[in-house]
């Protein structure tokens, strides 16, 4: 497709959305629930997208996808709602936003801040999804000369550099969470030879685990632990009365947009790295570059936009490997990629031959998700922080009941439940354990590509493993591998450390015995 | 949920050198939280190590070179070859935590006595966990598969929001365990098959019942406290409202069918076609 044809196309699919009644509902719908979900503390934007699957599952795929979309975009924006009210982060996304929209909300400026963050969550949803509809086209048509030897190493990598960027404490945590949620993906009969593996005679284990459950298991159910078993008491909400968008703020800080979008969609990009760690990265650089750096933690707007930014351009990044190469940039967009594959499209590759124009349609969508988010948040803020109010051992058992809905209404199978649960325990304590949980879902949704393109892979070159490293894709992602893996280890750090220290020591003998410095040694 | 925290990534350890470990074993504030990593790493590695122990025993099952429904196989496509890497993967990652949890016990008094420790949660937190495991667990084990849907979701949501809104603590224990005995009065009413044959819905009578006996025995604690008696009518209100509209909602919007549709939900049934057959 030309570019004026993709044009035709983008506005033909606005223009298609905006007018239907039942389109634009779901869209306005979809965008505030995700705002509610983003808002409460404790829910979290895949455990929406995860429930809004089920809800979602029989209806057309243009539908499904607008509400999806809706509930990831809203759900980003909404967490900023808790951090600047009451200091609590409602998603990790917008844990950088307390750092100076508290302060602005303690100084009676919680309209503005919200403001703000509102105006901020726009423009970096929109370039975010400009960069996707760029850059996408270039990777899908570089992705169809992939073989099975780049795709293996692809998940492998995406797994790995994950693990690697979301571990809090020993970075082998987050590998070894990798590696049991590639080990849940092992289970069933294997997609080459039927072969049941891990079933131990269980019938409901031969198709695999469903994404659904697992992912409602992992990120609904320790949540509800924790929150309720933690005596949460949220203070009340600072008071808001109307938002302001404050475009002058915005357009005095248009650099650090710019940048930050881009952080963002640079980290987005990145298998299984979510929106959290974009806000911080984008946070740091913005203060770094700042004129008012010591202002930072006390109320600066440019934390605030800078954070805000970059987290919502994090989906327009996540989406560009989820949709060309079918390897999620993080938490919510692995929920999307169960949803997409339930509603019959296969992301990757092969996308922009089977649905042409997909991504396009996928653009238009974002465009209207966020400009219903933009008004649902200036006209409805004030409203959705009244729920702010509403206790949590009263919210938390309602989404504890969605959750069962939601786990067992796509399958219908009692089994999902138990799954679940299991699931929930066992995520509550690698929590608590300080293991990431992103690696986790990453490998299990990378889990069975990464086993089929190995052995097809091997199969095609009779067992020998020479191809993964001639080949040049396949080559760089295993250098980037090794690379991110030794840079961990202790020894390779103090290595490092050494032979930069040298470095410096030579430069600064090089200096002093230069006699054009005018010192002499 | 603590307020916002420090960018992760300068949080995360330098690496495990013997030095850093001797520092984390001197007095810091820090090292409560240390100590209670590093324990639970002995005990996860050594988990870990059986499990993937396990996972590569039973991986030794899998055709690795003999054929399968007709196939010769090699390693290269074998289905063992993945559950080999990763369990072998596993196994050493799992090796390298355990090993790193005992050189710290080993700075800090030795491996048997940071075992031998109990965590820094206290009692209350416990008990609240517990009872968030119980409700969830008695709700998804016993009464989704036998007791109508409706049934099981109020008396759930009305047990659990009772319990965690009135942040009574004897309200919240007496709740925990009176679910823990209906979960496990329904789960052996379950097995007597002759049950079903003499009553129609004997599973949603005793769960009726067991509302019922609920809403007495609460009202009994609770009596005498004022503030205790509004929140205890909210709660009951807002259990019932959003298990109404679940139910509704799934079953008569979605035509989503539910777990399990017994006496209340074939009530709505008849309500649906009386609606239906007067329009």
């Amino acid at each position: 497709m030309d570019v004026l044809d993709q044009l035709g196309v983008f506005f033909t699919s606005i223009a298609g959305i905006a007018s239907q009644p039942t389109n634009f509902l779901v869209l306005l719908g979809a965008t505030l629930s995700g705002i509610l979900f983003g808002a409460l503390p404790g829910l979290t934007a895949t455990l929406g997208v995860a429930l809004l699957t089920s809800l979602t599952y029989g209806m057309p795929v243009d539908t499904a996808l607008i509400a999806l979309l809706g509930m990831y975009v809203g759900a980003i924006y909404g967490g900023s709602y808790p951090s600047i009210l009451i200091n609590i982060p409602g998603t990790a996304a917008a844990a950088a936003t307390a750092m100076d929209g508290y302060p602005l909300a303690q100084r009676g400026e919680g309209g503005r801040a919200l403001g703000l963050t509102t105006t901020a969550s726009f423009i970096g949803t929109v370039l975010g999804l400009v960069v996707l509809a760029v850059a996408a086209p270039l990777i899908a048509s570089l992705a169809l000369k992939f073989t099975s030897f780049e795709f293996f190493v692809l998940a492998f990598f995406g797994i790995t550099i994950s693990g690697t960027l979301t571990s809090k404490d020993l970075v082998y945590k987050g590998w070894i969470a990798g590696l049991l949620g590639l080990a849940l993906a092992l289970i069933g009969r294997d997609s080459l030879q039927s072969f049941p593996r891990y079933t131990f005679g269980f019938s409901e284990l031969d198709g695999g685990l469903d994404v659904v459950p697992v992912l409602i298991g992992a990120f609904g159910v320790p949540q509800i632990m924790d929150v309720l078993s933690k005596k949460l008491s949220l203070t009340k909400p600072k008071r808001v009365k109307r938002l302001l968008p404050e475009f002058g703020a915005i357009v005095k800080n248009l650099h650090h947009i710019v940048r930050s979008a881009m952080i963002g969609v640079g980290i987005g990009s990145v298998p299984g790295v979510g929106e959290d760690i974009a806000g911080w990265v984008s946070y740091g650089a913005a203060k770094n570059s700042s004129k008012n750096a010591d202002k930072f933690g006390q109320g600066e707007p440019t934390g605030l936009i800078s954070s805000e930014t970059a987290n919502n351009a994090c989906i327009g990044g996540a989406l560009i490997p989820l949709l060309t190469l079918g390897i999620p940039g993080s938490p919510p967009a692995a929920m999307l990629l169960g949803a997409l594959m339930l509603h019959g499209v296969q992301p990757g590759p092969m996308l922009p031959v089977e649905h042409p124009d997909f991504l396009v349609r996928v653009t238009a969508i974002l465009v209207l998700a966020s400009l219903s988010m933009w008004i649902c948040g200036m006209l409805l803020a004030p409203q959705v922080i009244k729920l702010l109010r509403v206790p949590t051992g009263i919210f938390l058992p309602i989404v504890g009941v969605l959750c069962v809905v939601g786990s067992y209404a796509l399958g219908l199978n009692q089994f999902n439940l138990y799954l679940m649960m299991i699931v929930g325990i066992a995520a509550y304590a690698l929590q608590q354990m300080q293991y990431p949980i992103s690696p986790l879902v990453i490998g299990l949704i990378l889990g069975p590509m990464a086993d089929e393109n190995l052995r097809r892979a091997l199969m095609v070159s009779k067992g020998s493993l020479l191809p993964f490293f001639t080949r040049p894709v396949s080559l760089f992602f295993i250098a980037i591998t090794v690379l991110v893996v030794l840079s961990q280890l202790p020894w390779t750090r103090s290595l490092m450390r050494t032979v930069v220290q040298s470095f410096v020591g030579l430069l600064r003998r090089g200096r002093a015995s230069n006699p054009l410095n005018g010192d002499h040694s | 949920m603590r307020p916002a925290p420090g960018p992760t990534e300068a949080e995360r350890p330098e690496g495990t050198g013997h030095a850093q470990l001797a520092e984390e074993a001197s007095a810091t504030p820090t090292d409560i939280e240390q100590r209670n990593l590093r324990r639970s790493d002995l005990k996860a590695g050594l988990l870990l190590c059986l499990l993937s122990l396990a996972m590569l025993w039973k991986a030794g099952e899998f055709p690795l070179a003999d054929s399968y429904g007709g196939v010769q196989n090699a390693w290269y496509v074998s289905p063992a070859l993945m559950p080999l890497i990763v369990g072998s993967a596993l196994l050493i990652l799992s090796l390298v935590l355990t090993a790193n949890a005992v050189r710290y016990a080993q700075l800090t008094g030795g491996a048997a006595k940071l075992l031998r420790e109990s965590g820094a949660k206290n009692v209350e937190y416990r008990v609240r966990l517990s009872a968030v495991v119980l409700f969830f667990s008695g709700f998804i084990y016993a009464f989704t598969p036998n007791v109508d849907f409706f049934i099981a979701t109020l008396l759930f949501l009305s047990c659990f929001v009772v319990s965690f809104y009135l942040e009574l603590p004897a309200v919240l224990r007496f709740n925990a365990l009176f679910y823990l005995v209906s979960s496990v009065a329904v789960a052996l009413a379950s097995q007597v098959a002759v049950l079903e044959q003499t009553i129609h819905y004997p599973l949603d009578i005793l769960a009726g019942s067991f509302f019922l006996a609920f809403l007495t025995l609460n009202v009994r604690m609770i009596w005498s406290e004022r503030g205790a008696q509004v929140k205890f009518v909210r709660a009951l209100s807002v259990s019932s409202a959003v298990t109404l509209i679940v139910v509704v909602i799934f079953k008569y919007g979605l035509l989503v069918p539910l777990p399990t549709e017994g006496a209340a939900i074939r009530g709505m049934d008849s309500i649906q076609a009386m609606i239906r057959g007067s329009r």
